[in-house]
């Protein structure tokens, strides 16, 4: 799987080299902005302060949650193999759809968890800047952000090699409605208005409160959804390499 | 694999497409040969090649390919097979070094030592990305690529097409190297009947999804033979010993297709040597007849 993986790093090295350019950018004035709203000319009013931090609370999140995201897209690798012709070369090999699959869902994983390392020290710094740490809540978010990141990234890829011979710009049709439909019934579900952002969010004591009769089962329900979307997407991505054309 | 008689064996193939149809088609391509795979844009050589290759699924008949069945031993058969198309289907980011490491891992067989020593022969640099490489360094390795896993039978498909003539010369010297070897063997897709006519030991013609002509290419090209005659002779000449003719002003150029017998039976005609152009040539306008 080496030489697999290894041509992936090289299509996509660029687009995280920049993605990775721009959160750290944002990670460090985020940073810089909270050294200066603690020790800064305004540490003084603590009112001020505190209101700051409240509004400063998103930013806890943003570049990791932002790298996490981007790296759902390594770079448009999945269209770069069919545009190439990659994809028929391969098909003309030996090399088994499970690898090939199995070669791209094991970097979008290694690469995802790269983000969740950067996303972790960041936090870890941003918390230390503040004197408040990190709470596992915290980590239960970011957890979230990235499995969920991985399962998007994995449908990404069943869905590029499943509309394989269609256009590019139906391929981003499809994805988009299927995103905003995730969105959209994850915002109906959730009722974002009832969340409180001054204060230390944690989404499982939040669903907690909304579905307190069926909240032991939220954690197994999200692992299990989690290994089916990842298992659905492997078995529909070597299905569609293994699909001979009419 | 030494026991084979045939390196490609087509029995009664068919694929239907709405406007397309390749209907029942069925040749053979001896070991340690090569194949001379002939007809214009459109024939049926690309859907031929691309079943061979169990890319698209067929209706009926039957392929073996290296003596296995293409479809059932799919891995087995394409562990020995190697496919060169007429475009590059490597990355234009990548470099030839860093194809190496990665077509290591697409081939159990793969022979970095063979392939270095291709792309010094070919004058390749190792270090530029494909995207700035020539048509004709970009063929040179793709063959470099698919003569480095030990692969038994070279399916390519137009992989002179666009070349300058230095170029397929030095392409058509490794394929004569590559077939030293007895075990290998080569079909090769072309419209460019001259590269052909150099290299191939025998020949298919396919026109409209049907095979025209299949066999060897010497004999194929010394069975036909073209009559320059006049307008009155023309009239004369018997239309079943006709493929199809050129109307000229000043009489008919005849394609026949039994030379031996038109010797006999046009005495007083001169009958002129041809070429596989001028032979697809009238068999594509075979339906016609006469054409101009």
């Amino acid at each position: 799987m080496k030489g697999l993986l290894y041509k992936d790093l090289l299509l996509s090295r660029k687009y995280y080299f920049v993605v990775f350019l721009y959160c750290m950018l944002f990670a460090l004035i985020a940073v810089l902005m909270r050294i200066s709203m603690i020790c800064g000319n305004l540490s003084d009013n603590k009112e001020v302060v505190e209101s700051l931090s409240r509004n400063m609370y998103i930013l806890r999140y943003t570049p990791g949650a932002a790298m996490l995201i981007a790296f759902i897209n390594d770079g448009g690798t999945d269209y770069s193999d069919i545009r190439s012709g990659w994809l028929l070369f391969s098909r003309t090999t030996a090399l088994r759809p499970e690898k090939l699959v199995g070669a791209r869902f094991v970097f979008k994983a290694s690469a995802l968890t790269a983000a969740l390392i950067f996303s972790l020290v960041y936090m870890i710094v941003f918390g230390l800047t503040g004197g408040d740490g990190i709470t596992p809540g915290m980590l239960r978010n970011i957890f979230s952000v990235y499995f969920l990141s991985i399962a998007v990234s994995f449908f990404a890829t069943a869905l590029a090699l499943v509309f394989r011979k269609k256009q590019i710009s139906q391929i981003i049709c499809v994805g988009t409605v299927g995103v905003a439909g995730l969105l959209l019934t994850t915002l109906m579900i959730v009722k974002l208005d009832k969340i409180d952002a001054s204060k230390d969010f944690d989404l499982l004591d939040f669903l907690k409160g909304e579905f307190s009769g069926i909240i032991n089962y939220i954690l197994p329900a999200a692992a299990a959804l989690f290994v089916i979307s990842a298992v659905l997407s492997y078995i529909t991505s070597v299905k569609a390499l293994k699909r001979r054309e009419g | 694999m030494k026991d084979i008689k045939n390196a490609i064996e087509i029995k009664d193939l068919t694929k239907k497409y709405d406007g397309f149809t390749l209907d029942n088609i069925s040749f053979n391509v001896p070991k340690g040969s090569i194949m001379g795979f002939i007809g214009q844009n459109g024939a049926g050589k690309t859907t031929t090649i691309r079943l061979m290759l169990n890319l698209i699924k067929k209706d009926s008949g039957s392929i073996r390919l290296l003596g296995l069945d293409n479809a059932e031993n799919e891995n087995e058969v394409k562990s020995q097979i190697s496919a060169v198309f007429d475009e590059l289907p490597f990355h234009e980011q990548i470099n030839a070094n860093q194809l190496s490491v990665i077509l290591s891992d697409v081939f159990d067989s793969w022979d970095k030592k063979t392939y270095f020593s291709y792309l010094d022969r070919f004058s390749l640099p190792r270090k530029k990305r494909f995207g700035e490489f020539s048509k004709g360094m970009k063929m040179k390795l793709q063959i470099a690529a698919a003569l480095s896993h030990g692969a038994r039978l070279l399916i390519m498909d137009e992989a002179t097409t666009g070349l300058d003539p230095v170029v397929r010369n030095e392409i058509l010297d490794i394929f004569l190297e590559y077939l030293q070897d007895e075990e290998n063997s080569i079909l090769l897709s072309s419209h460019i009947t001259t590269d052909l006519e150099k290299i191939a030991d025998s020949v298919t013609f396919i026109d409209r999804g049907r095979i025209l002509l299949s066999g060897g290419k010497d004999e194929t090209v010394e069975t036909h033979g073209i009559i320059k005659c006049g307008k009155n002779e023309y009239k004369d000449i018997d239309k079943a010993d006709i493929v199809s003719a050129r109307l000229t002003d000043f009489g008919a150029e005849v394609m026949i297709n039994d030379r031996e017998k038109a010797v006999k039976k046009y005495s007083g005609l001169t009958i002129d040597d041809t070429t596989l152009e001028e032979i697809m040539l009238f068999y594509v306008r075979r339906e016609k007849g006469e054409w101009k």
